[in-house]
């Protein structure tokens, strides 16, 4: 990043100036979208035929801290479109979550989200 | 009366008999042997992959599950007789009794409504009494 005045006139040297904080904010602006959209990591509840609906509400609420309606509305997606996703973010914190989803008896897994 | 009930402290009154008491005792037993031995049934069905696309899981997030299984299948034993339980013990029962349930109808092949109904009695009527003592478990967490 480049904020340095240039040499010159005033006038010339504002001019320049701008085009160079601009091209420099562009440049910030790229880098910064960059580390923001980095792959996240995507964990995915897939429904299966038995387990009470009432019983994944429970486990998405222990195990992610979710208000009730969100974990009726994320069991409900499980149940009407097969599969939910139900957090994303760092690889180490999917994989965290989806082992504990695992040991509850849920079927998740872990996804990149490419 | 309900199977369990949650009162006013919070604790959990569990009103099962002693078959029932026994059957819920055999599940965890299951749950721990399982999870012990390789060459048990529901092994393979407890430890399903993270990452599919991966080649190998890491080793430490399978240990980490396995422990959170150990722990709660044996917390499970060890309250199995209790006339209350806290809601982190309910919490384990229902897990536990949860992956018998996926271990059962992985090994039976039961994917959908309809390999449900078309199982054979015993393995509905062994998954329908699982279910009702995750209902009520549920109910009171």
């Amino acid at each position: 990043m480049t904020l340095s005045f240039p040499c010159g006139t005033w006038e010339t040297g504002e001019v320049t100036t701008l085009q160079r904080i601009q091209l420099s904010t562009e440049a910030d602006t790229d880098t910064i979208t960059r580390v923001v959209t980095k792959k996240p990591w995507k964990v995915i509840v897939w429904d299966d035929p038995v387990t009470p609906m009432r019983v994944v509400e429970v486990i998405f609420k222990k195990i992610f801290g979710y208000p009730e309606p969100k974990c009726t509305q994320l069991m409900l997606t499980v149940h009407h479109e097969g599969k939910a996703v139900v957090w994303d973010g760092a690889q180490d914190r999917a994989i965290h979550f989806c082992t504990q989803l695992q040991a509850a008896g849920l079927m998740a897994s872990v996804e990149e989200d490419k | 009366m309900a199977l369990f009930k949650k009162k006013r402290d919070g604790s959990i009154a569990v009103h099962l008999n002693d078959n029932a008491r026994a059957f819920v005792g055999e599940i965890f037993n299951q749950v721990v042997a399982a999870e012990n031995d390789p060459n048990h049934e529901w092994h393979l069905s407890l430890n399903p992959p993270i990452n599919p696309s991966a080649n190998s899981d890491d080793p430490l997030a399978t240990f980490a599950r396995q422990k959170e299984m150990a722990s709660n299948s044996e917390l499970g034993q060890m309250t199995v007789n209790e006339e209350t339980l806290s809601a982190g013990e309910a919490y384990a029962w229902m897990t536990s009794l949860n992956l018998a349930l996926r271990a059962t109808i992985s090994i039976r092949n039961i994917a959908d409504e309809a390999s449900l109904h078309n199982t054979d009695p015993e393995t509905r009527q062994y998954i329908v009494t699982i279910q009702s003592l995750l209902f009520g478990l549920a109910d009171c967490l």
